[in-house]
């Protein structure tokens, strides 16, 4: 691994020269995930010994309310979480109300919408620190 | 231009903030939780100057408060590059 992304991680209990070499993190996700699925996502992340944070949000198609997780990663971890927010968080079909039309009284007819997976961006963190 | 994402204590949020408006950094506050902290946290959005990254991360390391607990983190940044940028 390049030794750019190796940084010396010194725990306060340890002793001295009992170093941990970790690499840092060099990549931020945004994943955009729908509020039902968040609990799952993000222990199946914790887990995995991903750092989560979330921020609660709205948006999408029927501008319900979601929730978009950042998480701090290495570049090896990305296909992991990738695939773990695949695996929690599903598409499902729900029914909205809409007015039938060209009928004389709004009839309301429920109307299948696709919502949900989740939408992710992966961004290059130039520079990462904990303080 | 480079955007700092900063997560932050909730009980820093002020201090820090007023520390970066202070100096004329730009700053959007969100409230998240999560695990970087473990409690209530806020996330901040700065836009700076290349030249001035530095800057806004002194001024971030020195407004955040320890907790007096050892191995807890006070502040995660995360500095990201922007292709691109304006003000409408």
């Amino acid at each position: 691994m390049n030794e750019k992304y190796l940084k010396v991680v010194r725990l306060p209990d340890m002793e001295r020269g009992a170093e941990r070499i970790e690499p840092s993190v060099d990549r931020l996700m945004f994943a955009v995930v729908q509020a039902q699925d968040v609990r799952k996502a993000s222990r199946a992340l914790n887990a995995a010994g991903l750092l989560v944070a979330q921020l609660t949000s709205t948006g999408g198609f029927l501008g319900r309310r979601n929730v978009t997780l950042l998480i701090g990663m290495r570049g090896n971890q990305e296909e992991l979480a990738v695939k773990l927010i695949h695996d929690k968080c599903r598409q499902r079909v729900e029914y909205v109300s809409t007015p039938l039309e060209g009928a004389p009284l709004p009839i309301p007819v429920a109307t299948p919408v696709t919502v949900g997976g989740a939408t992710v961006f992966t961004f290059m963190v130039e520079h990462y620190e904990e303080i | 231009m480079k955007m700092i994402i900063a997560i932050i204590g909730d009980h820093d949020n002020e201090s820090v903030s007023q520390g970066l408006i202070q100096s004329d950094f730009r700053v959007t506050r969100i409230a998240s939780t999560g695990a970087f902290l473990r409690r209530g946290s806020s996330t901040l959005m700065i836009g700076v100057e290349d030249d001035k990254v530095d800057e806004a991360i002194q001024i971030i390391r020195v407004r955040t408060t320890s907790t007096g607990e050892t191995g807890v983190k006070r502040a995660t940044l995360f500095v990201l590059n922007i292709e691109h940028y304006s003000q409408i």
